[in-house]
């Protein structure tokens, strides 16, 4: 019974959360530099050896500093709306692949929480969880700045979920399939479909992508906490711990974001031209291994290609933040509604057709 | 079948709770935003009983899409707490008792034949694909009905929402 893949999944829940929360301060770090760098900044130098303890200290300060809940705050939703600004992108990780499966004992087990067969809905239904926060945020604070940095968030979140909801068919078009493992699988060397996903829908590629960094509410389109506008946007009245765990819900969404753009389009966890297959061959008659030793060698190869391609994403997103100024509001929703639907739909008419003729002639 | 676990009573506990507070509590915005609680662990109970499509459907849509309109339209209006009213027995509660009785039958009449005979048929595992094959074959014209009828909802809310008479704006003065 101890050898049913359910437990070797619930092993992974601990697993993943930590790997995500020491993920964050990393993320944290690689921005200070690179916007130092950017900016021909020294950046932190301070904390610890080239400031890398700088996160410690941040998180120390956000813990030790005063919580204040406005007096005319609606209590409850304020200190709900942080919670659920980290739990939406932290449970997307239940359904992402992260690398093959172990071999153990006769047995398969996938390196995956869940393997529940229409992986990439559920994924976008938790994401589309993510508005509450921002909006509960925004109302419970009884602040003007704050209200406007909701409404706004919340309209702009939903208008790049229908962009999002669109391009992603065209996708599902191509490989036939809700389930993200089979999707990675199909990604892999030696399949039907040997390409990379980016390769195969590059304009369904970009949307999402440029729809991403509206999702996570990420520079150029960060308006809901323009400073410039609202002070700080939906949260401006919260403090200490609770903004902490604001901060934690951005860092997270973005790996989320990262993982679901390497995942569809990026191969997901296959290490480039060497199929799970090859690796565990190579493993086995080059060393000398068992199946159990070369399937976890494989496993810990195929994690490590899929942290350096989430990582790839994460330097992108730090580096359109330093590089690209903000967008005006107007000029956000042009792009969503007049630019970015419209390609979708038409891509997904283009891949209607070509999917249609290649079925019937049979070479698909 | 067998029996709910744990977590299924949870779960069920925890949407007759959520659903209780949407018609309980005063204020517009918690009814709001328990709402989209009761649709998303409606979702959850789907997922629980293995039809794994249903429930992300239901979150994604219900629980992601239209209770954000809702949240996001009641905190635009910023409604205060309804006044309290005391119900009277007038017209309107026996009509609303009625209405309260027929729902519980009807409903009583289509779970609990399922609930006494031990023997109901299989219950298919809800896929995408056959859930399309059925949505755009044999139940095509309700499909088609229902879009047609949204679409007039739609209409409704504008022709209800226009003001009588339209606003004259007075621009001379700027």
């Amino acid at each position: 019974m101890i050898w049913d893949p359910m437990y070797f999944s619930l092993a992974l829940v601990p697993l993943v959360g930590i790997g995500l929360l020491t993920g964050v301060p990393v993320i944290l770090m690689v921005e200070r530099w690179g916007s130092a760098w950017m900016q021909r900044r020294r950046g932190p130098n301070r904390v610890g050896p080239y400031g890398m303890m700088q996160p410690l200290a941040d998180a120390l300060k956000f813990v030790f500093k005063e919580e204040n809940i406005p007096a005319q705050a609606h209590k409850p939703l304020f200190i709900l709306a942080p919670v659920l600004a980290v739990l939406p992108p932290i449970l997307a990780f239940a359904v992402i692949p992260l690398a093959g499966s172990v071999h153990w004992n006769g047995q398969e087990y996938p390196v995956q929480i869940s393997t529940i067969p229409v992986s990439l809905l559920f994924l976008l239904a938790i994401t589309s969880l993510h508005v509450y926060s921002v909006l509960t945020a925004g109302w419970s604070s009884n602040n003007k700045f704050s209200l406007m940095g909701a409404l706004r968030s919340s309209s702009q979140m939903i208008s790049y979920e229908i962009a999002i909801g669109i391009t992603i068919v065209s996708l599902v078009l191509v490989y036939g399939t809700l389930d993200l493992r089979e999707i990675v699988r199909l990604q892999e060397a030696g399949s039907k479909l040997p390409l990379w996903g980016a390769l195969l829908q590059p304009i369904c590629f970009l949307t999402l992508w440029i729809s991403s960094f509206a999702e996570t509410n990420r520079l150029p389109f960060d308006l809901p906490e323009g400073e410039s506008e609202l002070v700080a946007g939906y949260h401006t009245e919260y403090s200490g711990l609770k903004f902490a765990l604001f901060f934690l819900g951005e860092y997270v969404a973005m790996y989320a974001a990262s993982a679901f753009l390497v995942t569809l389009f990026m191969g997901g966890y296959n290490v480039p031209f060497l199929s799970e297959s090859m690796l565990r061959e190579i493993f086995q008659t080059h060393f000398h291994w068992s199946l159990e030793l070369a399937s976890i060698a494989t496993v810990f190869l195929q994690l490590v290609s899929f942290v350096a391609k989430v990582f790839f994403f994460m330097w992108v997103f730090v580096w359109v933040r330093w590089t690209l100024p903000r967008f005006r509001y107007d000029q956000l929703m042009d792009l969503g509604w007049k630019l970015l639907l419209p390609i979708g739909v038409l891509n997904v008419i283009v891949t209607l057709l070509v999917t249609y003729v290649l079925k019937r002639g049979g070479s698909l | 079948m067998e029996a709910p676990s744990i977590l299924q009573w949870v779960l069920v506990t925890l949407t007759t709770a959520t659903a209780l507070v949407v018609v309980m509590v005063r204020n517009p915005v918690v009814a709001a935003m328990s709402l989209m609680a009761t649709l998303f662990l409606t979702g959850a109970l789907y997922f629980g009983l293995g039809s794994f499509f249903i429930g992300a459907v239901q979150i994604l849509i219900y629980a992601g899409a239209i209770s954000v309109l809702f949240v996001f339209v009641v905190m635009l209006l910023d409604l205060r707490p309804f006044p309290v009213k005391v119900p009277g027995t007038g017209l309107r509660t026996i009509l609303a008792v009625v209405a309260a009785v027929v729902t519980l039958l009807s409903l009583a009449n289509a779970i609990l034949p399922g609930l006494l005979s031990p023997s109901h048929p299989e219950i298919e595992a809800a896929a995408a694909k056959s859930i399309a094959l059925r949505f755009l074959s044999k139940y095509m014209f309700p499909f088609q009905v229902t879009g047609l009828l949204l679409l007039s909802a739609v209409v409704g809310v504008v022709v209800l929402a226009r003001p009588v008479k339209p606003i004259s704006v007075d621009r001379g003065d700027f």
